[in-house]
């Protein structure tokens, strides 16, 4: 069977595993890491085969900064009202997005959804997994932070049907650690899981018993992670720079980048040392930035940020009914856990010592290989019990939210809710579905607007349509109705309120299947290409040895043959070169066999040769 | 509030009276007794018609449920249901699979929590309407001056210290009586619980008896003050909050 891959799509860096044997395994790139940089840069002569991604993109960071897409995953999902200002400010490459429209990153005239940017990512990692695994791989599960909305969580499927992939499972980061750790201890007992990444932060308690994993609750931040440190030595830097030397580095993309990698080793640094050098030389010879920093200066710096860690954690516990007391082990995920201020937090929030034997940053990707082998049929004694992070409800009338399926609830589920008209014969009903915790429609995030059509014609109050609302195990919302009358299906329309319309997810996957297309084509004429040179200088020395094999107009047809197979490569035809690569073989077949029999009979000469 | 009346029938499920039941598949048509998964052809079942949370956990309809137990089913018939199993499998079985477990999951979410258990079984019961949500009558003094306390202390910003202190002070002990009543009722929904469980494992015929009625109706009744207690305790912290 086919190798279901498993996928951790990170803020940062991405990665893939699978299932070597009875292990989770993380492949790693030709250049020997485990991790991809989740970078993805664009041509700047706007050729799509020179886009590039991971460290080739990262290396591109500085010098194109407008055209180099990084941390990408915060924008998934997410329409204009869902950013602040300064989210604009921060990035160097282009975001736009009108109100109620899927965010766009605009490259020269082009625009990109999130979910076709990570769809570059996700195709590294699948070309990756194939050359490792020498099969093609379609079938993976991609894991996203628990906290994901509704349309985060479709915006990561849509990426990996973009990239070819089926993807079939959505797990939640903290969850699939949970397995790899799991897997490792097959423990029993209440497990925290605080994973905190490049971009986001998830806290999940779940309870393991004989094999079940199930998920108590969940809270995070989908707005709060490595990322943001990097940006409180970024805003040091530029302070100081601004003061120095009347510089503002905001003012100048390339500079503003290599800051924010600077300040990236600089955190890295400080994770191990005491006190470190933030240098930055500035450009046109204004000079070198340099101050020292100390590990106790940066931990003042983010002490709020890892604080806004504590209350979600506190309110998981409480919906799991849990005292910090009842957790038997804390288990530690994603790259910025390795900073010793977020672990002595971690540490005095549940009085214990949490557990970071796995490597944080490869965690997921391993638990999302475990997950990818149960759907596939391979282990079935582990079973994972997820739930939905986020309460779902009905807007009501004035604007009150109605909840039909609270948060926390065991993913798949489902909840039911009536429906009627208001006026004499109307055929239509519309409602809204938001997500979130807050009693107001206002407060909460608006997933889709649902319009249920094609109602017969009766007084107010007559028909009676029974909506069901159905989490599926990604937790992913889709909708039914059925008119409990006549027993028939009625029909649903859905528009999602920033994600992508059905339709435009059709159209660009149908666009990226064309790629695929040319993509194939293109390496199939390189493969032909390589073929024919190949041919022909293995024909051209055959030719040399069997001289005195073949006669003149033998000869004259062989070096017929090899002048076609010249003139086809100086074109981009693949066809063509294919059927005069088949024509040399036609003609050089007698001079193959004479030559080949020659050698043969040596070589019985020289054996008789060494015999005697 | 309305009466309780005899609507149910047989309390007991296909599970657990001995009865053999057997069911057609609805791929081959093969009448097996085993209720989710035909011996034949390996096909998943959807729960039967007509069957409730309660049969599906392989409990009568109790209301002191162990929750080892609870969870011990809930594992177990999610192992022979979750979607995670069925990948491979057909689009029909898959279907059946998801909608299983989402209903599964939504009687386990209702059977393990003790209130939502009650008012499941009174929807069984009494069909689906909405529980009533009003003040316990004892205490429609003591609310009626909460009240007074809370919009008092909205308006008395200009007020003198020592006034403040003593709304702040009432309220405070208003909130241990609040806490305190809620708990005390809780603790009669556990007593009628036992008392409603001993009467439905000895009942013989079809219909509740008057004491049973009667202990439904008292379970109603305690329910129907929960929405209300539980918004007078946050009005009252949030006040104590804001004043801090």
């Amino acid at each position: 069977m086919a190798t279901v891959v498993g996928i951790d799509l990170g803020t940062t860096n991405s990665l893939v595993a699978y299932m070597n044997g009875d292990t989770p395994e993380v492949i790693r790139g030709e250049n020997g890491r485990s991790t991809l940089p989740s970078i993805v840069a664009f041509d700047r002569e706007g050729h799509p085969d020179k886009t590039l991604v991971g460290e080739l993109a990262k290396n591109k960071l500085i010098a194109e900064s407008d055209r180099t897409i990084y941390s990408v995953k915060r924008f998934m999902g997410k329409g204009r009202e869902d950013l602040q200002d300064a989210d604009f400010e921060q990035v160097p490459f282009k975001l736009v997005g009108g109100e109620k429209e899927a965010l766009r990153i605009q490259i020269d005239q082009q625009l990109y959804t999130p979910s076709e940017i990570s769809a570059y990512i996700l195709r590294a990692l699948k070309q990756r997994a194939e050359a490792h695994l020498g099969e093609t791989v379609t079938q993976a599960v991609i894991t996203v932070p628990a906290y994901f909305n509704d349309s985060q969580r479709q915006a990561t499927k849509d990426a990996g049907r973009l990239a070819g992939l089926d993807v079939l499972r959505i797990v939640n980061e903290p969850t699939a650690a949970s397995l790899a750790y799991g897997l490792q201890k097959a423990k029993q007992g209440i497990i925290a899981v605080y994973d905190l990444g490049g971009g986001t932060f998830d806290i999940s308690i779940l309870k393991i018993k004989e094999g079940i994993f199930e998920v108590l609750s969940t809270h995070g931040d989908t707005r709060l992670g490595g990322d943001d440190f990097d940006q409180r030595i970024v805003t040091r830097i530029r302070e100081d720079i601004l003061s120095q030397f009347q510089i503002d580095l905001f003012e100048i993309p390339a500079l503003r980048q290599e800051a924010r990698l600077v300040a990236e080793q600089v955190k890295w640094t400080l994770s191990s040392q005491a006190k470190t050098e933030i240098v930055l030389s500035l450009p046109n010879e204004k000079g070198t930035y340099r101050s020292e920093i100390t590990r106790k200066a940066f931990e003042a710096s983010v002490q709020d940020l890892v604080d806004r860690t504590t209350a979600p954690c506190l309110q998981a516990l409480a919906d799991a009914g849990l005292k910090p007391e009842a957790v038997t082990e804390v288990v530690l995920v994603g790259g910025s856990t390795r900073m010793p201020f977020v672990q002595q937090t971690v540490e005095n929030l549940f009085h214990k010592t949490p557990h970071s034997e796995l490597d944080p940053d490869e965690v997921v990707a391993l638990g999302a290989a475990i997950q990818a082998n149960i759907l596939s049929g391979g282990i079935s004694d582990l079973l994972l019990l997820d739930v939905t992070p986020l309460s779902l409800g009905l807007e009501t009338m004035g604007g009150v939210v109605s909840k039909i399926i609270p948060r926390n609830s065991t993913i798949p589920t489902s909840g039911k809710e009536m429906f009627s008209t208001f006026v004499d014969g109307q055929q239509s009903v519309s409602m809204h579905i938001v997500q979130g915790e807050r009693e107001l429609v206002e407060d909460c995030r608006s997933l889709a607007k649902f319009n249920l059509t094609g109602i017969d014609p009766m007084p107010a109050g007559m028909p009676r349509i029974e909506v069901t609302f159905l989490i599926d195990a990604d937790g992913i919302l889709s909708v039914k109705a059925k008119d409990l009358r006549s027993g028939r299906a009625q029909s649903v329309e859905v528009t999602p309120t920033y994600g992508l319309s059905d339709a435009e997810t059709e159209a660009m996957i149908s666009a990226s299947m064309e790629h695929a297309k040319e993509d194939m084509e293109k390496r199939q004429l390189i493969e032909a290409r390589n073929e024919a040179e190949t041919v022909i200088r293995h024909t051209e020395k055959a030719l040399k040895q069997g001289a005195d094999l073949v006669d003149e107009e033998e000869c004259a047809a062989i070096l017929a043959a090899i002048a076609e197979v010249k003139d086809a490569l100086t074109r981009e035809d693949r066809k063509t070169i294919r059927e005069r690569l088949n024509r040399i073989g036609e003609v050089t077949q007698s001079l193959a066999e004479k030559l080949m029999s020659r050698s043969v009979k040596e070589a019985l000469q020289n054996k008789r040769l060494s015999d005697i | 509030m309305g009466a309780i009346q005899d609507k149910t029938g047989p309390a007991r499920g296909p599970f657990f009276d001995g009865e053999s039941v057997t069911r057609p598949c609805w791929s081959c048509e093969h009448d097996g007794d085993d209720l989710y998964n035909c011996s034949n052809c390996d096909r998943i079942q959807a729960f039967l018609k007509d069957t409730d949370y309660f049969t599906w956990f392989g409990i009568g309809r109790i209301l002191s449920i162990d929750q080892d137990v609870l969870e011990r089913q809930y594992h177990s018939l999610s192992r022979k249901f979750h979607p995670d199993y069925f990948q491979q499998r057909t689009p029909e079985e898959q279907a059946i699979s998801l909608d299983n477990t989402a209903r599964l999951n939504q009687a386990y979410r209702t059977l393990k929590d003790p209130k939502k258990r009650v008012a499941y079984l009174l929807s069984l019961i009494e069909g689906d309407k909405p529980l009533a949500s009003e003040a316990p009558a004892e205490l429609f003094e003591d609310i009626f001056e909460i009240q007074e306390r809370l919009e008092a202390i909205q308006k008395s910003s200009l007020q003198d210290r020592g006034e403040r202190e003593t709304l702040l002070q009432s309220l405070k002990n208003d909130l241990d009586k609040m806490r305190a009543h809620r708990d005390e009722e809780e603790r009669q929904l556990q007593k009628l619980f036992l008392a409603w469980d001993r009467l439905e494992e000895n009942r013989k015929t079809d219909f509740f008896s008057d004491e049973q009625k009667a202990h439904l109706n008292h379970m109603k009744r305690i329910l129907s003050h929960e929405g209300y207690l539980d918004r007078i305790v946050q009005n009252i912290q949030a006040v104590l909050e804001d004043n801090k």
